[in-house]
């Protein structure tokens, strides 16, 4: 039996691995290799949104090839070379070559992993924002903090068909309404 | 004058927020969450006028593409299934959410009123704002899917009918200068600019406070309004050449009798009609016109006759609705 110079595939273990993904799991974080296939389907998974709930997780495309939907052809690799090490962006896994692509950004993090790129695109040494902003003061945050905190919880409960609970949160939030009501 | 040439004055605010992912296509979950914050914290407050919540998915497909061909929902929010909007149209407001933007605010004015505009969508924003923390950076401002909105999170624009600066091929030398000052002017219906209408915005959204951008793109489409020139500086109408009247009156005579319209010839014709409208050529309102224009996109084509078409049957149910509208 030759020898395998290569790593195995860890989801369907029969092909050879071409990406390394890191998992964050709260503080663990596992280190898994896969084919092109795996990734492909995990791309997938990613963005109908169910990975999120389960992994949370950083990508990490180590191969000199980005995960592409389809192979693309020798000559076109040579012109768009994608960097061995791409930067991805830790919170939701948009990768530099996608933000190049598509010129969208993935969350606020984003903002962050890609400042070098932002930087150049928007002239960020002398263009400060100078418009409007949100209203600051102390009783306003407190009132959007207990709001989103209300909004999630009934969102969980109806999430979890508990309609009593979702009841009870639905009318703290209209009688929280109806002061903000008074408010605005 | 003004109101010849620019038909209506639109700004949209991008907000987002910090806690979910911007794209929220797919992630069904987290577009419940942005809409019910939203639609939420907007019934709470004084600003709601009424609106009527529109989620996708509950609409057919062409009274979704109709919305979009009104122009009260982007065509983006389209691509998510999970999107919602929250719609006044009487008041030319929309709220859309789970588009390239958690929140889209849109307020539409008719003829030129970027002013008018802004203040109806910052007081939806302001509403909004007291219950719902919008992504900020002190520095980048508020922060957007797209970089090019980064900061005052707003686009401004005016749509502009400019029939004779297209006709005479000056449009491109125009927009060489608008690209220094920030602004571009793009076809509003597509890139070709079919109808000769245009949409002149604001390119970027960071280093200037809102009240400059508006001011900006309000002076710079009066520009282009006094060089369509459709009046003299005494008020009183140009006079077309003959070639031209005769564009215009060739127009008028195929959206009356035209039994089969494709779309493009019926933004040429448009065009032309529109302008022998303004001109006084034409005894038909000017109103009467731009009317057509949402009425014979396909989705609303189809809504009129109540069933899905394509092709040439599409086409000739479009001859037949401009025709029944002029005929009024």
């Amino acid at each position: 039996m030759e020898e395998m110079d290569y790593t195995l595939c860890d989801a369907c273990k029969a092909k050879e691995a071409r990406y390394s993904v890191s998992v964050v799991m709260g503080d663990k974080v596992t280190l898994r290799s896969l084919c092109q296939d795996c990734m492909a389907k995990m791309n997938m998974t990613f963005s109908a949104g169910n990975a999120a709930k389960v992994l949370g997780a950083i990508m990490n495309a180590l191969g000199a090839q980005m995960p592409e939907e389809s192979p693309a052809p020798a000559e076109k690799k040579a012109e768009e070379p994608v960097p061995e090490n791409d930067v991805v962006c830790e919170n939701c896994g948009t990768t530099r070559a996608q933000f190049l692509k598509t010129g969208k950004l993935g969350c606020v993090d984003c903002y962050t992993t890609f400042r070098k790129d932002l930087n150049g695109l928007l002239k960020l040494e002398d263009a400060v924002h100078t418009g409007r902003k949100p209203v600051q003061d102390e009783a306003t945050q407190q009132r959007r903090s207990t709001y989103e905190r209300l909004s999630w919880h009934l969102q969980a409960a109806i999430d979890n068909e508990d309609y009593e609970t979702a009841a009870v949160i639905r009318d703290q939030l209209r009688k929280f309404d109806r002061e903000g009501g008074a408010q605005a | 004058m003004k109101n010849e040439i620019v038909l209506c004055s639109r700004v949209r605010l991008s907000r987002n927020y910090a806690d979910l992912p911007f794209e929220l296509k797919g992630r069904e979950e987290q577009a419940n969450v942005c809409i019910n914050r939203t639609v939420g914290a907007l019934r709470a407050s004084t600003a709601d006028l009424g609106y009527e919540l529109f989620r996708l998915r509950e609409m057919s497909d062409i009274s979704a593409r109709c919305m979009e061909e009104c122009c009260c929902i982007t065509p983006e929010l389209l691509d998510n299934d999970a999107a919602a909007a929250l719609i006044n149209y009487e008041w030319g407001m929309s709220v859309m959410m789970g588009g390239e933007d958690h929140v889209c605010i849109q307020a539409t004015r008719r003829g030129i009123d970027l002013a008018g505009a802004s203040q109806a969508a910052f007081r939806v924003e302001d509403a909004l704002s007291r219950s719902v923390n919008f992504a900020f950076d002190d520095k980048l401002g508020y922060l957007t899917a797209s970089p090019a909105k980064t900061g005052t999170g707003m686009k401004a624009s005016v749509l502009l009918h400019l029939p004779l600066l297209t006709w005479k091929g000056k449009i491109p030398s125009m927009c060489e200068t608008l690209d220094e000052r920030g602004l571009e002017l793009v076809g509003a219906y597509g890139k070709d600019a079919p109808g000769d209408l245009y949409l002149m915005r604001n390119k970027f959204a960071l280093g200037f406070p809102e009240q400059e951008y508006l001011q900006l793109v309000e002076d710079e489409a009066a520009k282009f309004a006094t060089l369509e020139g459709f009046r003299h500086p005494m008020g009183d109408v140009i006079q077309l050449t003959v070639a031209e009247a005769d564009r215009v009156y060739r127009a008028w005579g195929t959206l009356t009798s035209a039994r089969i319209l494709p779309m493009e010839e019926f933004f040429r014709c448009y065009s032309a009609v529109r302008l022998g409208a303004v001109l006084g050529l034409l005894d038909v309102p000017v109103d009467q016109v731009d009317g057509l224009v949402e009425m014979a996109h396909d989705a609303h084509v189809c809504a009129w006759r109540q069933q899905e078409m394509q092709g040439e049957t599409l086409d000739a149910a479009r001859a037949d609705r401009v025709r029944e509208m002029l005929r009024r």
